[in-house]
């Protein structure tokens, strides 16, 4: 953090929001650490210059209004790719827009034999194209599979990342102590929809499917643990594709079951 | 004919034009030499024209890293962390050059048709 000191409820306030912000961007394949990180020194340069020696929420909250919103960062769609065009064929292509065909230069009568040329070639052409076409088709359809579980490992990182983060949040409120729900002396951890209200998750988390997955939080007050509060967050998938459920739990460690135990 | 009472909305227009023109105006920005990040978006938002959400520079950023059209060096800072300064990397002047030609050309373009006078050639 910048010189200033921070509240705690900012604190978490910023980490929610660069959480939500890495997990949109990766979903759009930039970097998101690099994204995340350059954010974080932009928000703590512009919130410790108006927040003075001390940033609150309400202040990191006006910075981000003009920083943006997670989903405004991650829109940010970039124009320039590669292409796959060969070499500096395709950049001098790209450099001189090309100029557009003469219209209406063809002499009129144009021997006949050149047209049949041409429509040979068109039919080879697309000859090509749909052999080309099937060859993809059937490299897809072998290929399935990986394809799906590779879509499916990205999201199992998302959501192992997200129960982190749960779980680092959770560890947080425990130390600010307020709440003491068997009222036993010992602080115990919030629910879910408390994780909301302070900003560090989005209202989608406490509803229904967030993604392909329902989170639940069950927290388990220290009177009845033998002194000890502790809780457990589930994640567990809406699609009968997704072939695990996760679960973390006060001590952070981040458990797999399949979807069906 | 009952007289139409819609506006005609041209935000659109104007949002897809500013997306346009943002990467080439982070190009044109850096040749002007090594730039930290937070330097780079505060420039573009100065603009007023370009109506830049300051968040959203950042992803652009990175991703002309990863293009090759520009690179990056760490500075030691006494009052803080490493800053991360930009600046063109020899493809992103060839690039710049590129995208400023076309530029040019279109914007002369359009506006030649501002004073094209009807039946002219």
């Amino acid at each position: 953090m910048s010189q200033s000191s921070w509240t705690p409820e900012a604190c978490e306030y910023l980490e929610g929001y660069l959480a939500q912000v890495r997990a949109l961007v990766r979903q759009g394949g930039e970097d998101a650490e690099e994204t995340a990180a350059e954010l974080r020194e932009h928000i703590e340069r512009e919130a410790g210059a108006a927040g003075g020696s001390i940033v609150t929420l309400a202040e990191l909250r006006a910075v981000i209004g003009t920083v943006g919103t997670p989903e405004k960062v991650a829109s940010a769609e970039p124009l320039i790719g590669r292409t796959t065009a060969a070499g500096e064929g395709g950049r001098r292509a790209q450099s001189a827009p090309a100029a557009p065909a003469a219209q209406g230069t063809e002499p009129a009568g144009a021997p006949a034999p050149r047209r049949s040329g041409c429509w040979y070639a068109a039919a080879a052409l697309g000859a090509f194209a749909t052999v080309v076409a099937l060859a993809v088709c059937a490299l897809i359809a072998f290929r399935w599979s990986t394809l799906m579980k590779a879509t499916i490992n990205a999201q199992q990182k998302e959501i192992v990342s997200t129960l982190r983060a749960i779980h680092k949040c959770e560890q947080r409120e425990l130390e600010k102590r307020e709440n003491d729900v068997d009222g036993d002396g010992v602080p115990d951890y919030v629910s879910l929809q408390a994780l909301v209200d302070t900003g560090f998750l989005s209202e989608a988390y406490d509803q229904a499917a967030h993604g392909n997955y329902v989170f639940t939080l069950k927290s388990t007050p220290s009177a009845s643990n033998g002194g000890q509060p502790g809780f457990v967050c589930e994640a567990v998938p809406v699609l009968d594709e997704l072939p695990n459920r996760y679960a973390i739990d006060e001590s952070g460690a981040v458990k797999v079951f399949s979807a069906g135990d | 004919m009952p007289e139409r009472t819609e506006a005609i909305d041209v935000e659109n227009w104007t949002t897809q034009l500013r997306r346009g023109v943002l990467e080439l105006s982070i190009l044109n920005l850096l040749a002007q030499g090594e730039l930290y990040a937070y330097d780079v978006v505060k420039q573009l938002a100065a603009i007023r024209v370009l109506v830049v959400t300051e968040g959203t520079v950042y992803p652009l950023m990175s991703r002309l890293k990863r293009l090759g059209l520009v690179k990056t060096r760490l500075v030691e800072s006494t009052s803080g962390p490493a800053r991360k300064y930009y600046t063109l990397s020899p493809e992103g002047e060839r690039v710049r050059a590129i995208m400023n030609g076309y530029w040019d050309d279109l914007s002369a373009s359009v506006a030649s048709l501002r004073t094209k006078k009807d039946g002219a050639p």
